[in-house]
This record gives structure tokens, sequence and C-alpha cells, in this order.
């Protein structure tokens, strides 16, 4: 395992000045950077992935323990289960509506302060798993794509057998200004990364392992090459690579992946896997998967960025579910009472006014807190700041001038289908339009209307063909061996309803 | 709960007021030479066309109820056309000019981004076609620098000068008979410096477009007769142009190969333009044109991106 050098680079995207580097800070900034948070209450909802709802698996006053799968998905359905962060007693179950205005019911869940677990939370033995296994734990311990999108991992798993991947990417790329929770989980935990990246890069039958991140992250590259150096003897036949990007936003897309390291531009519909033999998971994903692996720990919390626009930020470890509310109370410096809250990082989260009903998400990596919002100051000048900076390739005026005016099919015609709404083009644009409101809208209500698969890139059709179902550890003579090892998860309440 | 806003919630400190204030300020190096030089009416001629540029905006954008037009970029046109004027400019002129950019290229295309061609370019090829005779009012730097009468009276004619008898450094710091912005190409230099640093204009354009002009300057050498490049360059206003009219985002792009392949084509009809005239028409018709054949090269653009786009999706 000897790790190599390559660098690449994105066509295009911007340097934000805002970026907060956690590379620079002292070592005791980064001490008191991770706190744990413990919330009186969570809020669950039974969809925090790319896919259908979970069916609540636990009633009214059923008392509940850390670990507890607490929703788990209907059988043939695009979903993986829920677990329970805290102890206590379920109040009620009813549907909520999310900032991002999807509704979807929710466990409701009032904790007692003793931080029970549940006694299937516990390290493993053996950790030699088979590929099966793993993908059974995967898919039991309920993990997504913690980066944002949101996509079950197992079905990433099933799609990287399918399409038989050369190579495993762990993405690091997190760019958003003022958003580095992963950065931080490296720091802190870079053995996990890479024994989760090993495990997983077992799961889709690869050898070949390559990180993604930014070059300027020197410290975080450390930790993992230190990480590298100390797990050299375990995992020899596992061939690591750094391969270096060019620090600025957006990064970790897959299609903006696809074209700085293979040189390709993916179709609507297309997938890395397909197209470039290569499977791609976050970093906090492949930490999850580890924990889930080694310590039968689901996925029932992950490090949360609370960052101010005053520049001030924290990192924490909360339980998913846990309310905005919460978080604010329990870090010290962090005042949210004259502040806009916004759920999720500052370029691509959404506003709520309700922080003490809104809950951390599997796929929550940030909260922001904003002075103030500017609106539009000018009218567009058509300067072509926004064009300069698309990742996508597309025109940003010219499609915000189309869509604004009604002509949906000139703005389809132009691909407006493609953009990906990182919101780039906003940021840029010296009149402070909200062009990607606009424009990721139209591209998102193309997408429902099924004209462009986008992320699903067949997710939907293959979890017909093929299901979670297929997840299931094959019976082989050699798993048959291993299942006095396998890891009895969290599942009592699995079938009460 | 309910939506008020959508991402992003941090913008660039880059906006609209500060590049539109970034650019006024980098003319006030052109504008104080022009004062120093020219004294009293100078100024008064400056800020007489960025108020008419700027009350005249400010009225058609009440009349067409769009109140996000900034005054600032108003200002900028009217003192970048006040600069292109010769010092002893009548101020009747210096009104119509100022309505023709502002109201007639400007407001009646629909306001602010949406002119064709550069505002202060055409209300000063305006003047040139409309009054002939205010060419011949270049007068000698340093000379009646309280005079007024000019303004109302205009000059009797032009003051001439043969510049071959300059040297490099006297044409780079000024004081021979020109526009009011162009008479020195030091104070030009300082301006474009302050915009490209303060990240408002791209270092490649203006490169882009003397080096063009340089290269066809030195092919065309014959023509010149034993003028230098320095001295075509020091003389005839087009580091005016560098600095101040291809830095304009309305009309010009800023961005991408497209910005250069404008900078080329400006800088050619420059050189093509110096065999049949002079004096203004060097400076204001070249943007005018490549403000107007914007539209061809981005529609040259988009091909060109379709076919390289096409060839990334070429599946192997």
């Amino acid at each position: 395992m000897s790790p190599s050098r390559h660098s690449a680079s994105f066509y295009k995207g911007f340097y934000s000045d805002n970026a907060l580097d956690f590379s620079k800070r002292s070592s005791f900034d980064r001490d008191v950077m991770l706190e744990r948070v413990y919330p009186r209450r969570l809020i669950l909802p039974m969809r925090q992935h790319y896919g259908d709802e979970c069916v609540p698996v636990v009633k009214p006053g059923e008392p509940v323990t850390i670990g507890q799968c607490i929703g788990a998905p209907a059988p043939g359905t695009m979903a993986v289960p829920v677990h329970c962060g805290i102890s206590g007693v379920v109040t009620d179950i009813k549907p909520i509506i999310l900032p991002d205005a999807s509704t979807c019911r929710a466990v409701f869940i009032e904790g007692d302060r003793k931080r029970t677990f549940h006694p299937s939370v516990r390290p493993r033995n053996n950790v030699n798993v088979s590929a099966s296994t793993v993908m059974g734990i995967v898919r039991d311990a309920g993990i997504v794509g913690m980066g944002g999108e949101g996509i079950p991992t197992i079905v990433k798993l099933n799609r990287a057998r399918r399409f038989k991947v050369k190579e495993l990417l762990i993405n690091c790329l997190q760019s958003e200004p003022y958003a580095d929770s992963d950065y931080l989980l490296l720091c802190e935990y870079a053995d996990h990364v890479i024994m989760g990246a090993v495990a997983l890069a077992g799961a889709c039958g690869v050898r070949i392992i390559n990180i993604l991140i930014s070059k300027d992250r020197k410290s975080e590259i450390q930790a993992l090459r230190g990480a590298m150096e100390r797990t050299f003897n375990k995992y020899s036949g596992y061939a690591f690579n750094f391969i270096y990007l060019k620090p600025r936003y957006p990064q970790g897309y897959y299609r903006l992946v696809a074209r700085s390291l293979y040189n390709v531009n993916l179709d609507e519909g297309e997938c890395l896997e397909g197209r470039c033999r290569a499977v791609m998971f976050n970093c906090s994903t492949v930490y999850a998967c580890w924990c889930a692996i080694a310590e039968s720990m689901p996925l029932c919390s992950r490090v949360v960025s609370i960052s101010d626009e005053d520049g001030l930020l924290r990192n924490v470890i909360a339980p998913i579910g846990t309310p905005v509310s919460e978080i604010f109370d329990s870090v010290n410096g962090i005042s949210s009472t004259t502040k806009t809250v916004i759920w999720g990082n500052c370029f691509t989260g959404i506003h709520t006014e309700t922080p003490d009903t809104t809950p951390i998400l599997k796929t929550t990596s940030g909260i922001c807190l904003i002075t103030h919002i500017q609106d539009a100051t000018a009218p567009c000048t058509g300067c072509g700041r926004c064009y300069d900076v698309c990742p996508m390739g597309l025109e940003p005026d010219k499609l915000y001038k189309l869509i604004s005016g009604g002509h949906d099919k000139e703005a389809e015609r132009f691909h407006a289908a493609r953009c990906i709404d990182c919101a780039a083009c906003s940021y840029i644009c010296p009149s402070n339009i909200d062009l990607s409101s606009a424009i990721g809208g139209f591209a998102a209500a193309s997408r429902r209307k099924g004209r462009y698969p986008y992320n699903a890139v067949g997710d939907r059709q293959w979890v017909d063909d093929i299901s979670l179902l297929s997840a299931e550890p094959v019976k082989t003579s050699e798993s048959r061996h291993e299942e006095r090892d396998s890891l009895t998860l969290p599942f009592e309440g699995w079938g009460s309803e | 709960m309910s939506l008020k806003h959508m991402a992003p919630f941090i913008h660039t400190p880059m906006n609209d007021s500060y590049m539109q204030m970034v650019r006024l300020i980098s003319l006030i190096p052109v504008m104080s030479i022009a004062v120093i030089f020219y004294g009293l009416r100078a100024a008064l001629l400056i800020l007489f066309c960025a108020g008419v540029f700027a009350i005249s905006d400010d009225i058609c954008t009440r009349l067409r109820e769009n109140r996000h037009d900034s005054y600032l970029s108003s200002l900028f046109y009217g003192c970048a056309f006040a600069l292109l004027l010769p010092p002893d400019t009548p101020l009747y002129i210096a009104l119509l000019g100022s309505l023709f950019g502002s109201v007639v290229i400007r407001q009646l295309a629909g306001g602010r981004g949406s002119a064709l061609i550069h505002p202060s370019c055409a209300a000063r090829l305006f003047v040139r076609i409309v009054f002939p005779a205010n060419e011949a009012a270049l007068a000698i730097p340093g000379k009646d620098r309280f005079a007024l009468e000019s303004l109302i009276f205009g000059s009797d004619g032009m003051s001439y000068v043969n510049l071959h008898e300059y040297y490099p450094a006297e044409i780079l710091m000024g004081r021979y008979p020109s526009f009011l912005g162009t008479a020195c190409a030091l104070m030009m230099v300082v301006g474009l410096v302050y915009l490209i640093a303060k990240r408002v204009y791209k270092f490649y354009i203006p490169v882009a477009y003397i080096s063009m002009l340089s290269v066809l300057l030195l092919i065309g050498n014959v023509y010149l007769e034993g003028s230098s490049i320095q001295m075509f360059i020091g003389t005839t206003g087009v580091m005016f142009t560098a600095a101040y009219l291809l830095c304009d985002d309305e009309t010009i792009k800023q961005f991408g190969p497209i910005a250069i392949v404008q900078a080329f084509i400006c800088a050619a009809l420059t050189f093509l333009l110096s065999f049949k005239t002079s004096g203004v028409d060097l400076i204001v018709v070249p943007v005018i044109f490549t403000g107007l054949l914007t539209g061809i090269f981005e529609y040259a653009d988009k091909v060109l991106r379709t076919t390289w786009e096409e060839r990334l999706h070429a599946k192997p």
C-alpha cells in the first residue's frame, strides 16, 4: 500500500475567500471544536435519504435505546432503516414538514438522560468479514451518502458490483465555505476512514482506492498518510492513491469528478460506475460504514459544522434527529436570536424559521447563521461571471431570462436540466440575482417529470429489478461458516406494525 | 414553516456597487490630470456630463418603475464621455451628447445591461458626427486654467503641435493638445493597474488589445513613416480604450477566450482605421463595432463549446 500522487483539476468553479481553513487552527482550537451534543429530544423523520419513506417500528410510549432501529424499510422499497441516537421514550409519531417542503412521518423521542445503549451495539470481535456481510451491515445500519445527496450506500454498492467497477473513490472534497465537518473527521478518525475504505473496496471487489482531497489540506493528508502506514501490514493487497485537486467550489459532485478524473461528460442517466468504472463514497459515509462494521453502531449520529457568518465555527457530534435549536443551546458562543438560521450549508442550505422543529438529518453536514440576506441590487448586466464559474458549462444569465419569461422549451434546449444547484452563479453575480433558485428549481421540476433521471441515475429502476433484497448476504458455504461472527443488528422492532 | 429565501446565503463582496465604485475611482487619476492641464472648465465639463447621465438615467428608471438601476454606472459613463471630449467643448454639445448616450442608447434599449453599444462611445461618436467643428477645440495644456468662456462659446480652433518633437518620457507624461482624458498615458496606466489590482478587470483583455495592436503596428511600420509604436499608443488615446472602454461589462464580454478575441478584433479595427482617420474615431469606433459583434462572438463560442462537449460525450 504505497500512496502515490496524481493531480487533477476541475474545469470551472471558484475559490472562495470565505472558506475557513481548519488546518490553520491551533491544537487548542481543534480540541474544543469537536463537542458532543446531548439533546433532550429527537425528531426522527422516516425519510432522510434519496428514496422511499420507512415504516415506524415503534409505538408511542415505547422505551428506546441508543442504536435501536425505530424505522425500517417496507419490503421492495428503496429505503434504509432509521435508528435512535438517544435513550428515552417515544412520545409521538406524526407527519412533519421539513424546510425543503417534503413531508413524511417522524418519530418524536423524549430523552431520559441515561444514554443506555442497545445490547446489540458492541465491538465486533472479528472484522474480517465477507463482502456480502459488509453489504448486509451497511444496509442494516441505515447508511446513506452523507455528503448531501443521501443515496443509500447499499444501492451504490450494488451498482458497483453490477458494473464491476475497478476503482473506489473516497470523496474528501468538502468545499462549501464555512463547512469543514469532513475535514475534522479526517483529522480525528483517519484510521476509521482508511479501514472503512478497505472494507467497502472489498465489498465492491476492487483493489485500487483513490482519495480525492484538496491539495491545501495538509494536516488531513498527513493524518490519512499516517493511518495508511499504520494499516499497511493488514491491507497490503490494496493500492492507495492520493489525487490532489485545486481548492475550489463545487468539487465533489460525481459529474465533476467524472470530468476531472476521467475526462468524460456524463449524460443524463449515466452514472460514474457505469461509464467510468468507479464508485465514490463520501469520507463521512466511509467512517460510518466502519463504525457499523467494527462497533455494530448504526448510523445515528454525525459531525455537523455550526458556522456563523461572523467567523465563529464549531463542529459537534450530534445524534441524528437533534432539533437545530437544541444544538444552539448546547454549543457555547452560538446565539441564533437575531440571525437567520440556515438548515444546511450556506450554498446549498435552506432558510428555516422553526429551528425547534427542524432536525438534523443523515445528510445535514452543517448549520449556518447568517446576519443578513442580500437581495438583488441591480438588473443583470450580462457580465458573464456566472458563465465563468458554472461547473456544468451552462449560461445561467440566459437560462434565468428564459425561465423567468416562461420559455421552458428554450431553457430545456439550453440544458437547464443539467443544473446541479450548486449556487456558484448566484454567489458570484455582482447584482445578487438569485439565479440558482430559478434554474435549480426548473431542473428539479424537469427531473420530477421523469424527463431527466439525474441523481437517480437509474437507481429507482435498478431498485425495481435488483431491489435491496439483493444485498442479502449470499448463502455460500463461506458465508455460512462466517455466520457465527456476523453481527446482530438492532432490529427488534421489525414487523411490529 | 415557510420558505423565505433560497441559497446561497452569502455573496461575493465584489458586488455591482463595489465594481462601479472601483471603476469610478480608477478614473480619478485621469480626471485629476485633466483638471491640472485644462483647469476649471475641465472639472465643470466632467461634473456636468456625469450629472446629466445620472439624472437622465434616474428619470428614465423611475418612468420604467425599475428601482434597481445603479447611478454609479451612469456616473462612470458620464465621466468617460466627458474625458473623451475636447477641453473647449461647449456645455450644450456635452448636454446633447450625454442625453443621446443615456436616453437613446441606454434607456431606450432597456436600461442597465441592455445597451448594445458602449453609451459613452456612442455619445462621443454622435458629437463627432453632428458637431464636427468641435473636434478642433483642442487646447494647449496649462493655458487659461480659469477661463470658462469656452463652456458657452466653444473654441476658435485647434492648437497644432508636432508630436514627433516629443521624447517618449514627455509622451508618457502628456502636456500635448488632446482630449480631456487622453493627455497623459501614465495616468491611464495607473487607472488600468488599479482596475486589475482590484480584480474588477481581467489583465488579459488590455494585454491582448495592446499586444495585438503593437504587432499590427510593427507589421505596418511602413505606414507609420518613422513614427514609433510607443508614440502611436501613447498619443492616440488607445490606452484609454484599453483601460476604460474595454472594461465595460455591459457591452463587452469580460471572461474567457471570447473576451480575448474581442480585444484582438478591437485592436485590428483600430489598426485598420488608423489608415483612414485619426482622432476620436480611433478610440470609439472599434469599441462600438466590437460591442455590436458581441452576439456573433457568443454564437461562435456556443458552437465551439457544443462541439467540444460532444467530443467529451463521445463514448470510447
